[in-house]
């Protein structure tokens, strides 16, 4: 079947529909342990970047049809 | 008969399409935009700007599909030389989604591209095969017997056909 490479590229990104992030509890204590957060690794391959694009650009999407 | 000789000697030559002088095409030299913002910063404005923006709008409610329109976009753009295929193919989701963002900017009923089309006049074989099985579980047992009754083929004789046959 010859299909559309960019319906391919398009179908496979494989964007993950972002989640509420939740928020640790932190304890306020002198002795509570200090969550720091993990430095997420910066995403900088052309993929990455173009999801970010997709992801962005969907998000506002979303804003104009739910509004 | 002269149209026809005339149509056929009216093709390029074999071989013709290497005869051109290397570099002398769009796309034997090196692209003008190299990355990805590059040809996005490229298209993102074109496809919003006046002269285009109603031609999009109008394929798209004539029910092109939106990866359609991207990739003849992104082919257009290496064959003028603008960026690589590699660069072309990594842009095209972009230019899908902005595609959609001016669809539904515009309220237009879009047809994406990525859905599976289903055409529902066709049967699938499991449901035809699933009704077969239902209808010999219905059927009476004095008519699957009647059709198991082997049907007697009455022998006949070959007819001699020659000169000297007897009549019968």
């Amino acid at each position: 079947m010859n299909t559309n490479p960019v319906t391919k590229a398009y179908t496979n990104l494989g964007i993950v529909e972002d989640k509420e992030e939740v928020k640790p509890v932190m304890g306020t204590g002198l002795l509570s342990r200090n969550i720091q957060p993990k430095d997420t690794p910066k995403l900088n391959q052309p993929l990455d970047r173009v999801k970010q694009y997709v992801k962005n650009i969907r998000k506002a999407r979303k804003q104009i049809t739910n509004g | 008969m002269a149209e026809l000789s005339k149509s056929t000697f009216d093709y390029p030559i074999p071989g013709q399409g290497m005869t051109a002088e290397v570099g002398s095409r769009p796309w034997q030299n090196p692209p003008q935009y190299t990355t990805v913002e590059e040809a996005l910063e490229f298209y993102i404005p074109r496809l919003v700007s006046d002269d285009i923006y109603d031609s999009l709008l109008d394929s798209m409610e004539l029910g092109i599909p939106l990866t359609t329109m991207a990739d003849s976009m992104q082919s257009a753009g290496v064959m003028q030389g603008m960026h690589t295929i590699d660069v072309g193919i990594l842009v095209t989701p972009v230019i899908v989604e902005m595609l959609a963002y001016i669809g539904d900017d515009a309220g237009i009923d879009y047809e994406l591209g990525t859905e599976q089309r289903i055409d529902e006049d066709k049967i699938s074989d499991t449901k035809i095969a699933l009704a077969l099985k239902k209808m010999r579980k219905e059927l009476p047992e004095a008519l699957k017997e009647k059709e198991e009754e082997p049907v007697e083929i009455e022998e006949t004789e070959p007819r001699p056909s020659g000169l000297m046959a007897r009549r019968s």
